[in-house]
């Protein structure tokens, strides 16, 4: 199977005069359309390895490619439209615009690179709130909905652009277990439906368990 | 871009009270500049009314005496100087009205009808009768109308120091502004003039209008270099006025002034508010950003903002403006009634102001901007 992600040797060191090294030698690969879940302790290294693979960070040395390209000569521009149109995140506080309704939420990533919005598009968010089960909170105001409801909008928004991964840090972290499993529930339907390929950073055990590679990293090194 | 210009609206539509104080102030900014300088010019325009429009911006005068080639003067003046406005022969002497038995000391100033009308505005000036359009007629000032008990038709005796009589009809009455001018000024024909004093079609000296009042001395200069003959004085109003000149130019810079730094409190106000917005946003830009929004992009949401509060601030600091306007031609009055101040409503001036508003509302964006330009997504959330 190809690889979706690929790290190699990849270091990443924080800080000028105090240096402190948060990832040692990470060599990794994810398989296209695999549901992958990543464990750790507190400051491990976990959510800046998600980063990393998202492209939000860069790596202070090693080789990250996204769909075989290596993101090492990416400019931020070029950098921000694959994020765009190839990742979808999902973070532990939903981080939805409040400024904006639930579907001009999910219609947000689509927004971003779309001078107009098609019927399509619209049509497209539609699906993606009904698939989340929130079909009647497309006019809603986001801080008029629960913890679970928000970070179920979080989701849709992530697949608006039909993204071939997604990242998710600590997608459970702030609900209820009965939420939480109706989110791996989601995410699961979702890898099999669309074979998105998942990344889930989590505390969780009993999720971790569920997915199909658990990858273990202690004091910023995998342990695979 | 489209989503930027949304977002940005978004952003404003959201913080209601926020969007609202940043408009006032702008406003208040906005209204005050324009204020300023509509007072400031209307303040202008009433002085150089009053006093130096009733004197010549530039005369020229002989050393001899008396002037023989005016119109060559003045055809030469017209055509090598495009700042001159007008130029006109003038002929001035001393001389009395007999009534009864006082004799009352007046200036008699002859014009072309023509010239004295492009010079002084002198038909806007009159409030009673007309013009003089004939020799024998003649248009007296409003002090001295009040002085001497006179009305229109009358005919009034003027008597030269060697006894030489002239007798005129009066067309109307002027009022200048100036109680001196208006007391002492008898304006009638040239010819009538020169003939009275025996001057022949020479004339005592030719004044001249220019288009800036303001560079009366340059154009003075200019003109002496125009005549380029010794026998000629040039004189202009600012040399001839030189407290009230130099009092109207500091008034003029201090207006500037004024209006720079009202403008500045403005814009710096913006830049802060807008600054906290940026921190205050810091979550949604950063998301924004991890979902793939360009720093370009990022950036140009907070130009728009500043350009909607721009346009917001500079219509309502336009209708404060009209407010004060009002509020001052009603309520700061002489005691007839009148506006102290005659502002005069400068269209090019409010429509330049405007530009430059709403530029340096939206310019007041470039710190926030850079500010979202160079945001990390990383921060916001690995801190939440």
């Amino acid at each position: 199977m190809d690889n979706i992600i690929q790290l190699k040797n990849v270091n990443k060191i924080y800080g000028r005069r105090v240096k402190n090294k948060v990832l040692s030698e990470v060599n990794i690969s994810i398989e296209k359309g695999s549901f992958n879940s990543i464990i750790g302790a507190s400051g491990s290294g976990k959510t800046t390895l998600l980063n990393i693979m998202g492209m939000l960070d860069k790596p202070t040395t090693g080789e990250v490619y996204i769909q075989g390209k290596s993101i090492k000569s990416m400019g931020r521009n070029s950098r921000a439209v694959v994020r765009n149109r190839s990742i979808g995140f999902v973070f532990q506080f939903h981080y939805l615009l409040p400024e904006f309704n639930t579907i001009q939420n999910v219609l947000m990533p689509y927004r971003i690179n779309h001078f107009f919005c098609s019927r399509r598009a619209k049509k497209k968010a539609e699906e993606l709130l009904e698939l989340v089960g929130l079909s009647g909170c497309k006019k809603k105001k986001v801080y008029d909905l629960s913890g679970g409801q928000q970070q179920r909008i979080a989701i849709a928004r992530a697949l608006m652009n039909e993204p071939r991964i997604v990242l998710a840090d600590e997608p459970t972290g702030n609900l209820d277990s009965t939420n939480a499993e109706s989110i791996y529930k989601l995410f699961r339907q979702i890898n099999d439906k669309f074979e998105t390929t998942f990344i889930i950073v989590t505390h969780d055990v009993s999720i971790a368990n569920k997915t199909d590679r658990i990858i273990r990293i202690k004091d910023g090194q995998v342990q695979d | 871009m489209f989503i930027s210009s949304k977002i940005a609206f978004q952003f404003l539509k959201h913080s209601k009270l926020q969007t609202l104080v940043i408009v006032l102030g702008i406003a208040v900014g906005v209204s005050v500049q324009i204020f300023i300088g509509l007072l400031s010019s209307g303040l202008e325009n009433t002085i150089l009314n009053k006093i130096a429009g009733n004197s010549a911006q530039v005369t020229v005068y002989s050393n001899n005496g008396s002037i023989e080639n005016w119109s060559n003067i003045k055809n030469k003046v017209i055509k090598e100087d495009k700042n001159v406005k007008a130029a006109a022969p003038v002929v001035d002497s001393q001389v009395f009205i007999k009534l009864k038995d006082t004799n009352q000391p007046v200036q008699i100033r002859g014009f072309m009808p023509e010239d004295v009308n492009s010079l002084y505005n002198i038909k806007g000036s009159i409030y009673e009768g007309k013009m003089y359009e004939n020799s024998g007629q003649v248009i007296i000032g409003k002090d001295l109308k009040k002085k001497l008990d006179l009305k229109l038709g009358d005919n009034i005796d003027l008597f030269t120091m060697g006894g030489k009589k002239l007798t005129l009809n009066i067309a109307g009455f002027f009022d200048l502004g100036a109680a001196k001018i208006n007391g002492a000024w008898v304006i009638t024909d040239l010819s009538d003039v020169q003939n009275l004093i025996g001057l022949g079609d020479k004339a005592t000296s030719i004044e001249i209008a220019v288009k800036d009042i303001y560079n009366a001395d340059l154009e003075g200069k200019k003109i002496t270099k125009i005549i380029s003959d010794n026998s000629f004085n040039v004189q202009n109003w600012k040399d001839q006025n030189k407290f009230l000149a130099s009092g109207m130019v500091g008034e003029k810079i201090c207006t500037i002034i004024i209006q720079f730094f009202v403008l500045l409190a403005a814009v710096l106000s913006i830049i802060s508010i807008l600054g906290i917005s940026v921190v205050q946003k810091y979550k949604q830009i950063g998301i924004l950003k991890a979902m793939g929004i360009k720093d370009g992009s990022a950036a140009f949401i907070f130009f728009v903002q500043a350009f909607i509060l721009g346009i917001l601030g500079t219509a309502l600091g336009l209708l404060f403006t009209w407010l004060y306007i009002k509020g001052f031609n009603r309520y700061i009055v002489n005691t007839e009634g009148l506006p102290l101040v005659n502002i005069v409503i400068n269209h090019k001036f409010i429509l330049i102001s405007s530009i430059i508003d709403i530029s340096a509302s939206t310019f007041a964006a470039l710190f926030p901007a850079f500010k979202s330009f160079r945001l990390n997504p990383v921060e916001v959330i690995k801190n939440g």
